[in-house]
């Protein structure tokens, strides 16, 4: 389990490398408004890894779905983000909101995968 | 194109992204979905890049069926670089309000009732003072020296220096003893 764990984190770690590389990228390709709407893309591997991780050092016995759990929780409202951003003809909320959202369907899967 | 809307314009062109869009219009009209099919990029990208297209003024858009069309202004495109460095700046009419100020402060300190109370010692402001008496001369009219004379008396009694300050300064041009008001961009 110890080890699935770490894979996980060790896997949220390099998702997250490797969007700051897009990031940069498309920064030195002229691209700035995409590159600073996939920044908060890369933070929401830090989000997941904060919190499932600080569950799992305060009781090192919780199964990782109830560690996990919290991080479901705290993206659920994103969706409801970009639907009322998609209302509102937002669209940089909404260019936004769906960089975040698509690195939670890669959490969610790799976690689906591993556990 | 006034100087906000140019900055606002170069500051929407300077992405590459926006720019593949505006090249893909220039083909022919598209769709978001046709857009971003074609660069790769998500439609909320492509969407979000439109959206500054437009408030730039370099796309425009129109509705057919269930779909928004865009197109690129080509109006905006053909306004020369230089058209848009003759406009005149903000930061000029800021100027001339500035220096409209200063003239409004140098004439209320040195004419009293009409009357040139001196004539000013820095050249600048007795520049300022002459171009308030040539303003008492009517244009394309011969004037003799005693007519000038008269004119400037009714200012300051030394009509003698003011009246070669003023020529000195191509406020006045003098051709044997004729006198005329200087065309504005004789100076």
């Amino acid at each position: 389990m110890n080890e699935q764990i770490n894979d996980f984190f060790n896997w949220l770690d390099k998702a997250k490398e490797a969007v700051l590389s897009e990031v940069a990228a498309l920064a030195s390709d002229g691209r700035i408004d995409e590159s600073n709407s996939l920044k908060a893309k890369a933070n929401v591997y830090d989000i997941c890894k904060s919190v499932t991780g600080a569950i799992l050092k305060k009781a090192p016995d919780v199964s990782f779905k109830d560690a996990f759990a919290p991080f479901e929780r705290i993206s659920a409202p994103w969706r409801e983000s970009l639907e009322a951003a998609k209302a509102h003809d937002d669209v940089r909320k909404v260019m936004v909101e769906e960089a975040k959202l698509s690195a939670v369907t890669e959490i969610l899967a790799k976690a689906k995968e591993l556990f | 194109m006034t100087e906000l809307e140019a900055i606002n314009l170069f500051k929407c062109l300077s992405d590459k992204s926006r720019i593949q869009i505006l090249k893909s219009l220039m083909d022919e009209d598209m769709y978001v979905e046709r857009l971003s099919e074609r660069l790769g990029l998500t439609a909320a990208t492509i969407s979000f890049h439109l959206k500054k297209l437009m408030d730039a003024g370099a796309v425009t858009s129109r509705k057919e069926q269930y779909y928004t069309v865009y197109s690129i202004n080509g109006d905006v495109f053909n306004v020369s670089i230089l058209d848009i460095l003759k406009e005149k700046s903000e930061e000029k009419k800021l100027q001339d309000e500035r220096d409209e100020a200063y003239r409004k402060k140098v004439i209320e300190s040195f004419f009293e009732y009409g009357k040139l109370k001196s004539i000013p010692s820095q050249r600048k402001k007795e520049l300022i003072v002459l171009e308030e008496i040539a303003k008492a001369f009517e244009p394309n009219r011969d004037y003799t020296e005693r007519e000038v004379n008269i004119i400037i008396a009714d200012f300051n009694d030394d009509f003698c220096t003011i009246r070669r300050d003023m020529v000195a300064e191509k406020l006045l041009t003098r051709d044997k003893s004729v006198y005329r008001l200087a065309a504005p961009d004789a100076k």
